[in-house]
């Protein structure tokens, strides 16, 4: 019994599950659901389609590069079997998953770091723009220095963008 | 969906590259459905182009068939569904046993069940 | 090489089918129709062409036959004297010489005719003339009956001989009757020659290849000879004779030192000095068999000085010949007498062929060059020392792997059916244990043999971690890791500050509104068409609600809507119809004191004054039977202003007989039923 990979979301397949297709010139494709059969079947790529891992990883969404990742690999040369080694491995296999996460949340943060400034300048600019919608005109008078405050704000992020 | 009528491709090298189903065998009526493993008869509708080797078949001729695969998804033991992305047969003679000599595309395991193709079971063809 | 096969001669017909034949051919293959008011060189020329035609298939088919059967001078003198010896040569000659002598009077006889149909004057004569020619030619045939009868059992034999190469390389057995030729036969080869315990259980030539040296070798089985003059011997012995004349091979000369063939050892000495002159020239192995029954040494003394003559000039027999002991049944001495056999002819053929002609024109192609030594410096093939320790350690590490079980897994096979047998001979069936092929893995621990190994784990496959060494780089992982970590404690974060604390509020309720807005257009269906229902105005709770939550000043408000309600007011009070006024005006000042809008007072008014009392030709009694028919009216209407469908322009006028529904025939019946 085998987690096989799907081929379109490479999401794993678990035994019972999914569909296989078999080419005519024998590669074999294992799809997860009838949602990445259907796309396949639709001749998608996996690597332009946006929400599969292919994608992700093409376009720098996710960790590539990395040693964590060397553990997990398909091996051809049969091992014999060892008690004291099947354990060690499972231990390792927790530990390098804990490692592999925590990787994950720093390089989400790393590529998330600019993010937090434009957010907040479209926040800004939301604001001045829709403040008529829950103000009348008397009371939007008595807000005209928040407004004038937050056009100097946008102005100043803008150009710290431009600067970086 | 397979039944008498149906096109099917050759996966041996008995020289056939396209036949038709006439008749279907086993007790299953013209119109019931095959699966994989089932016996046809089939006719020949166009052949491979070889030149200098005696083929054992022609064009128009009519043999007998086991379906080895199939568009229609076949459900394992283990759980998984496979599926092929044409309906395949290969030919036998009239004492059911194959025709060619060797695989040429894909057969399902389930192509085995009256252990057909013991002397071709080492094939990375039989998926 | 000239290879003999005589299972290509076509069937040679009786003469009654030959007539047939040849006959019905020219029936088929000439026209047929003719009638006597025909030109005369028309009928003359179709005659002719029928007698020109049988001629030329005569001749055809005898021609093929003649052509088919071998001629006795070309083949090799083995099968020239075979076919001598089975079919008799002048027998076999006449019958051919007889067949080409009918073919040429066939031949004639058309010839004669022809000339004769040239004259004839009529239809008649010339079908006559046919008729004539056409029988003589078939009276001809029939005469040949026995010959190609004859010829027909001659092909059927041929067709059915051994195939046998006279040039290749030969193991011929001979020897008495009943010495084990046959039996050595089919422990060499896979010939699957019929052996039974009488005389002549063989009565013709055999053949069977084996294979020695990586070299087919053709072995021939003869039928066993008896000790008499040469005109005495039977056909069955002829064809041993012929074999040993004419083959160039290795004879191995069987004697049944057992005697239990029925023939003393002095018998067979005997009759291998009678046909010596067979064995001249050629390799020969005197096979001493059936040492099983009876050793060499067992033998007579007077017996196996006989025997010993055999290898000795002086006393009559062959120089060089060797004697080999074997037992066709224990299989001892059979791979010796095959090996000795196979290499003295192999020798022989080898120093034949140097000594041809042929291999003098050949011979100066070859030349074996070889690299002259520069000096005399030892150049041993280089090999690293590191690739000499690896072998070594690799030879160790087997050594110690498989230290451990010292079993190996066929022989706990064994062990175990052992013990299923000493089970059933106590009369207990063994119970058949799923794992028991787990006994025979070969691991470092017997104690793991057993062991369910898992698969997967948290959506892994175990199999795909599984490494030697994965604890050492587990270890590399976890130092860099810290290392890493390390550094992350010592990198200040710097984070953009947030939005304040009113910026977010503003956001908050900006969103929110955004989605009230959103929502309530949603439920607003504004797909379908909309009937007005009167003007709506809003009223003051509803307005001051409003600018309340757009966060005016209460004062603010109350100011709006009080200068609102003068607008409205003012408007009502400018209306032009005096009747009405008093009343509007009284209602104004109640609806002011109630809080309800101007716009809805106006709308009421207007409503009210539009009921007038029945005039005399509307045919109502009275003011209330006329308001409550307008109700029901109103009432009536209500659901289709609701829906707002079906206007004016959707007049249609339906077809209420279509054409096609209502003329013409119909096959089944009169139209009427549909």
């Amino acid at each position: 019994m085998r987690i096989e990979k799907c081929y379109f979301c490479s999401g794993p397949v678990y035994p019972g599950h999914g569909v296989m297709f078999v080419r005519n010139d024998c590669k074999q494709f294992r799809f997860c659901r009838s949602k990445c059969h259907k796309n396949f079947k639709l001749k998608r790529n996996p690597r332009k389609t946006r929400w599969t891992k292919a994608f992700r990883k093409l376009n720098g969404k996710e960790m590539t590069v990395d040693k964590t990742l060397e553990f997990e690999k398909k091996r051809n040369r049969p091992v014999k079997y060892d008690r004291e080694l099947i354990n060690n491995t499972i231990v390792a296999m927790a530990r390098v998953q804990k490692i592999k996460e925590r990787r994950e949340r720093t390089f989400y943060k790393n590529r998330m770091e600019g993010v937090k400034g434009m957010q907040k300048k479209q926040k800004l600019k939301e604001i001045n723009q829709n403040l008529s919608l829950i103000r009348g005109p008397s009371a939007l008078n008595k807000l005209q220095e928040r407004i004038k405050n937050n056009a100097e704000k946008i102005e100043q992020l803008t150009t710290t963008k431009m600067q970086s | 969906m397979i039944i008498k009528g149906s096109n099917f491709s050759v996966m041996d090298n008995s020289g056939a590259k396209k036949v038709q189903c006439i008749q279907t065998l086993g007790g299953k009526k013209p119109t019931s459905l095959l699966r994989v493993g089932d016996k046809i008869v089939v006719v020949i509708k166009k052949m491979e182009r070889v030149t200098g080797v005696k083929l054992k078949v022609k064009k128009s001729d009519v043999c007998y068939a086991v379906i080895v695969k199939s568009k229609q998804k076949v459900r394992r033991q283990t759980g998984i569904c496979v599926q092929a992305a044409e309906n395949g047969v290969i030919l036998l003679n009239k004492s059911k046993e194959p025709i060619g000599t060797r695989l040429t595309g894909i057969v399902f395991k389930e192509a085995n069940r009256n252990s057909l193709l013991k002397n071709v079971s080492i094939s990375k063809f039989i998926i | 090489m000239v290879l003999y096969n005589f299972k290509k001669i076509q069937v040679v017909p009786t003469s009654k089918d030959f007539i047939d034949i040849v006959l019905s051919k020219t029936q088929r293959k000439t026209p047929t129709e003719i009638h006597k008011q025909y030109a005369i060189g028309r009928i003359r020329s179709f005659y002719m062409r029928k007698v020109k035609y049988t001629a030329q298939s005569y001749h055809e088919k005898l021609t093929q036959i003649i052509a088919d059967f071998p001629l006795l001078d070309d083949i090799h003198p083995f099968y020239a004297d075979l076919i001598n010896v089975l079919y008799d040569k002048d027998h076999y000659k006449l019958a051919l010489g007889q067949l080409n002598t009918a073919r040429n009077l066939i031949d004639n006889l058309s010839k004669d005719y022809l000339r004769l149909l040239k004259y004839g004057d009529s239809l008649y004569r010339c079908k006559q003339l046919k008729r004539a020619s056409l029988g003589r030619m078939c009276t001809l045939m029939l005469k040949q009956g026995p010959s190609l009868l004859y010829l027909e059992q001659v092909r059927q034999h041929l067709a059915r001989l051994p195939s046998i190469d006279p040039n290749t390389r030969t193991l011929l057995l001979t020897g008495y009757p009943n010495v084990g030729k046959s039996s050595f036969m089919n422990k060499l080869t896979r010939a699957n020659v019929d052996v039974q315990p009488y005389a002549f259980t063989t009565k013709s030539l055999f053949v069977g290849h084996t294979d020695f040296k990586y070299n087919s070798w053709q072995v021939i089985d003869t039928p066993g000879i008896l000790d008499h003059p040469l005109d005495e011997r039977n056909t069955i012995e002829m064809q041993s004779i012929t074999a040993l004349a004419h083959l160039h091979s290795c004879v191995l000369f069987l004697i049944d030192i057992s005697e239990r063939c029925g023939y003393t050892i002095k018998q067979q000495v005997d009759l291998f000095f009678s046909i010596k002159a067979l064995f001249l020239n050629k390799p020969l192995l005197v096979v001493l068999n059936k040492i099983d029954a009876r050793k060499p040494e067992d033998v007579p003394e007077d017996d196996w000085k006989l025997i010993q003559s055999l290898a000795d000039p002086a006393k009559g027999g062959i120089g060089g010949t060797q004697l080999v002991p074997m037992s066709n049944l224990t299989e001892e001495g059979i791979a010796k007498v095959k090996e000795t056999a196979c290499s003295i002819l192999f020798e022989e053929r080898v120093e034949k062929k140097l000594k041809s002609t042929r291999i003098e024109k050949e011979i100066h192609r070859l030349h074996l060059a070889q690299p002259q030594a520069r000096d005399k410096k030892v150049r041993a093939p280089c090999i690293p020392e590191s690739v000499v320790a690896a072998a070594r350690q690799a030879e160790m590490d087997e050594e110690s792997d498989y230290k451990k079980p010292t079993l190996t897994a066929a022989m706990m096979e064994m062990i175990e059916e052992q013990e299923n047998d000493e089970k059933y001979a106590q009369g207990i069936i063994p119970i058949y244990d799923v794992n028991a092929w787990k006994k025979k893995y070969l691991l470092k621990n017997d104690e793991w043999k057993f062991d369910i190994v898992p698969e997967i784990i948290n959506g892994q496959n175990i199999a795909d971690f599984v490494d030697p060494d994965i604890l050492k780089r587990l270890e590399e992982l976890e130092m860099e890791e810290e290392a890493f970590l390390e550094e992350l404690k010592n990198a200040e974060d710097d984070e953009e500050s947030d939005l304040d604390e009113e910026n977010e509020q503003l956001y908050d309720e900006i969103q929110e509104k955004k989605h009230e807005l959103r929502i309530n257009h949603q439920i607003k269906d504004s797909s379908k068409p909309q009937l007005s229902k009167g003007r709506k105005g809003i009223d003051t709770k509803q307005m001051a609600s409003h600018l309340r939550s757009m966060h005016h000043d209460d004062e603010e408000v109350d100011d709006i809507i009080s200068s609102v309600r003068e607008r409205s007011k003012s408007r009502i009070s400018g209306k032009k119809r005096s009747r009405s006024e008093s009343r509007s005006e009284s209602q104004a000042a109640t609806s002011q004191e109630r809080g309800i809008s101007m716009n809805r007072s106006q709308s009421r008014q207007r409503s009210t004054t539009r009921v007038a009392s029945p005039a005399p030709g509307e045919g109502f009694h009275d003011l209330a039977q006329k308001e409550k028919a307008d109700k029901l009216d109103k009432h009536s209407r209500k659901k289709r202003n609701q829906d707002g469908r079906k206007g004016e322009a959707d007049r249609h006028i339906y077809n209420l007989m279509p054409k096609h529904l209502f003329s013409g025939k119909r096959s089944g019946g009169t139209n009427d039923f549909r």
